[in-house]
């Protein structure tokens, strides 16, 4: 079962980076991709909330990346598109190239399903790590206050 | 690296070397500039907006054709005709609105209009005379309504306040700016 949308790029970031080149680079070269608009990459502002007052601010500058584009290909026609917290902007193309292969299903989108499914593992393998390592980090500050009285 | 490559029309040093050659012709008014090794059979008018447009200018078009796609590659706003920075029009539909002329205090907040002609060389002579042109200097635009000229005199009438105008066949263009006096 495919991921959603949203968790399309982020997913095939997680997954081999030399087959994902490969398998855009060969959807690239037997169909017409035409940008829709100019990609970009560079610093972006990231803003959060902060959650006592609920007040914005800026957490600081990330890396973004983006790109959109139109498909053509003989089985179909799609617009696809990828925006990653990333400075390399040929990967984030290569995923946006991915991104409208699989939404216009051409022959390729079993492979990209592959890809899909390898990235979300190694993702959910990271968050796991991740979380653990977190948890560790926990302190119940209101038992310690509890413990005072 | 690069996985995709630009349209030429929106690659850096294609705008650069636009930017160069219509600066040449804004400094020399009645000169043209020849853009056609540049613009990949895109229209020369889109070619000026690609280098004037930036998100921080607004565009009224008036033709009704740049597509969305133009639109997000010039990253420009959009805006009512009265209130746009940058206006694309047609010289053959005479005018029917009043642009931004600026104000004394800001007169750089007066419109350039880009007026696309079917041709500068080919209609009847207009000749021009101010600042950047040693003497006169003619140009033929074809495909300019009279009721450009008549309503540009009566936009330009207050300077420093008025409009920049820019006109464009399929290859080529010429500005004309506001301290230039046009006659028949």
């Amino acid at each position: 079962m495919r991921p959603n949308r949203e968790d399309w790029a982020a997913a095939l970031a997680a997954a081999d980076k030399g087959r994902v080149a490969a398998l855009a680079d060969r959807i690239r070269d037997r169909a017409q991709v035409d940008l829709l608009a100019p990609p970009r990459e560079g610093l972006m502002l990231m803003q959060l909330r902060e959650s006592v007052a609920g007040a914005a601010f800026h957490l600081g500058e990330i890396p973004m990346a983006r790109v959109h584009l139109r498909l053509t290909a003989p089985e179909g026609v799609a617009e696809g598109g990828a925006a990653l917290m990333s400075d390399d902007l040929a990967l984030v193309t290569r995923l946006a190239i991915l991104d409208a292969a699989l939404v216009a299903d051409l022959p390729e989108a079993p492979e990209i399903e592959a890809l899909l499914a390898e990235g979300m593992a190694a993702r959910a393998e990271t968050q796991a790590r991740r979380a653990l390592s977190l948890d560790r980090t926990k302190v119940d500050f209101q038992l310690l206050s509890e413990e005072d009285e | 690296m690069s996985v995709l490559d630009l349209p030429r029309l929106w690659r850096p040093a294609t705008h650069q070397a636009l930017f160069r050659r219509i600066l040449d012709v804004a400094a020399r008014p009645g000169q043209i500039a020849d853009l056609g090794d540049l613009l990949d059979g895109r229209p020369a008018a889109l070619a000026a907006l690609a280098t004037f447009c930036d998100n921080t200018q607004t565009l009224a078009d008036l033709t009704g054709t740049l597509s969305a796609t133009d639109f997000a590659f010039l990253d420009v706003g959009k805006a009512t005709v009265d209130k746009a920075g940058f206006i694309l029009s047609v010289g053959t539909a005479a005018p029917d609105f009043t642009p931004r002329l600026g104000t004394l205090d800001t007169p750089e907040d007066g419109a350039t209009l880009v007026i696309m002609v079917d041709s500068l060389t080919e209609g009847a002579a207009l000749t021009l005379t101010g600042p950047g042109i040693n003497g006169t200097a003619t140009l033929a635009p074809k495909g300019l309504a009279p009721d450009w000229l008549t309503a540009r005199a009566r936009w330009c009438a207050d300077f420093p306040m008025g409009v920049d105008l820019v006109l464009a066949d399929a290859t080529r263009l010429t500005v004309i700016p506001r301290t230039t006096k046009i006659g028949a």
